[in-house]
């Protein structure tokens, strides 16, 4: 009666003590006890046959399913459904903005400083047009060397150019000899076409346009 | 990514210079041979010229024109550019001013003339710049593109 009595203290420690689960104080005792009592080894062998033909069981079981793809059909059980667009685009820049706050900083730089280079490349070639705001060619002035013994010829044309041409003048009296429009003194060679626009000699008339 | 950071803000302050530049005017200038003997026209642009000599009697016997040297100019103030006219002579052209968009430049072929001009969007310039009788040497100053 006694061994019974202290059988039915044991009796329920006999399952934890087959899977390993008891402390050590316990698992010492209950290993005194059962190497003293035949009845608790029997149901300790029973309790192990009976856990192997489970685990038997399950294995059987487990061989007859297909496991490929198991961790996507689980995780797709775990999220059916997909964030909006905008929900999963706030999460990414929120936790960019936390985790890579100083790479996108310099991303962010290195993107300014880039198009400010572009920027000023592309803007340039605008700055060669510059100056051309007037019509056409004018000629404000034009003065020939003494030495040269030359006189110029101020000739406009319809298409907005302009003709300097010139000819003899081997007599010479003013050192720098420059066309004035109404100069009608000025010798000019013969065939040589007058001038039919202004042509500043050195002073600061404005001729206000194309000869 | 820092050294490429470093590497491309460097590149920018190297650069900035260019946001303080003078303003500048482009300028196309040919030298062309125009003589009274044959009827060529090289190259075919010149046909404008052409034209533009026949219309007037001091130039309308000149009927073959032909390219020697065309060079693009970028003009800037205090930095005259030079034009190669013939061996041991050239023609100098240089920025006067700019304003209001308009460009004031001065052309100087030293010991024969100096031409002041302003420029236009249409037409061009032709300056005899020899004495020869023929062929002559004439500079030709286009808007530059």
């Amino acid at each position: 009666m006694a061994k019974d009595s202290a059988c039915q203290s044991f009796i329920p420690l006999l399952s934890a003590f087959i899977d390993g689960e008891l402390p050590p104080a316990d698992r010492q005792a209950v290993e005194q006890h059962i190497h003293n009592c035949k009845d608790c080894a029997g149901r300790v062998a029973d309790l192990r046959a009976e856990s192997g033909l489970v685990r038997v069981g399950l294995e059987m079981a487990a061989d007859e399913v297909d496991w490929s793809n198991f961790s996507q059909k689980v995780m797709a059980q775990l999220t059916p459904q997909k964030l909006p667009v905008m929900e999963r685009l706030k999460l990414s820049l929120s936790e960019m903005f936390q985790y890579q706050r100083g790479t996108l900083i310099s991303g962010f730089a290195v993107a300014a400083a880039l198009l400010l280079v572009v920027g000023t490349v592309v803007m340039r070639p605008e700055q060669s047009s510059a100056g051309y705001a007037a019509d056409q060619f004018a000629v404000q002035s034009v003065k020939t060397d003494q030495s040269a013994h030359v006189q110029p010829v101020v000739m406009d044309q319809d298409q907005g150019s302009a003709i300097i041409w010139l000819v003899d003048h081997p007599a010479q009296n003013d050192p720098d000899r420059s066309m004035d429009s109404r100069n009608d003194e000025a010798p000019m060679d013969v065939g040589a076409v007058p001038v039919k626009g202004s042509a500043d000699g050195g002073t600061s008339n404005d001729t206000g346009g194309a000869l | 990514m820092r050294f490429f950071s470093a590497a491309v803000l460097a590149g920018v302050l190297g650069a900035s210079p260019a946001f303080a530049a003078d303003p500048q005017v482009s300028v196309t200038a040919e030298v062309v041979q125009v003589s009274k003997q044959g009827n060529e026209v090289q190259p075919p642009a010149l046909a404008t010229m052409r034209n533009e000599f026949k219309k007037n009697g001091e130039t309308a016997a000149y009927t073959s024109f032909k390219r020697t040297s065309e060079q693009k100019l970028v003009l800037a103030k205090d930095k005259p550019q030079t034009v190669k006219l013939a061996p041991n002579m050239n023609a100098i052209v240089r920025l006067l001013e700019l304003k209001e968009d308009t460009a004031k430049v001065l052309v100087e072929v030293p010991k024969l003339l100096t031409t002041t001009l302003t420029l236009g969007k249409k037409g061009a310039l032709y300056v005899r710049v020899t004495k020869d009788v023929d062929p002559v040497t004439v500079l030709v100053l286009t808007p530059g593109t």
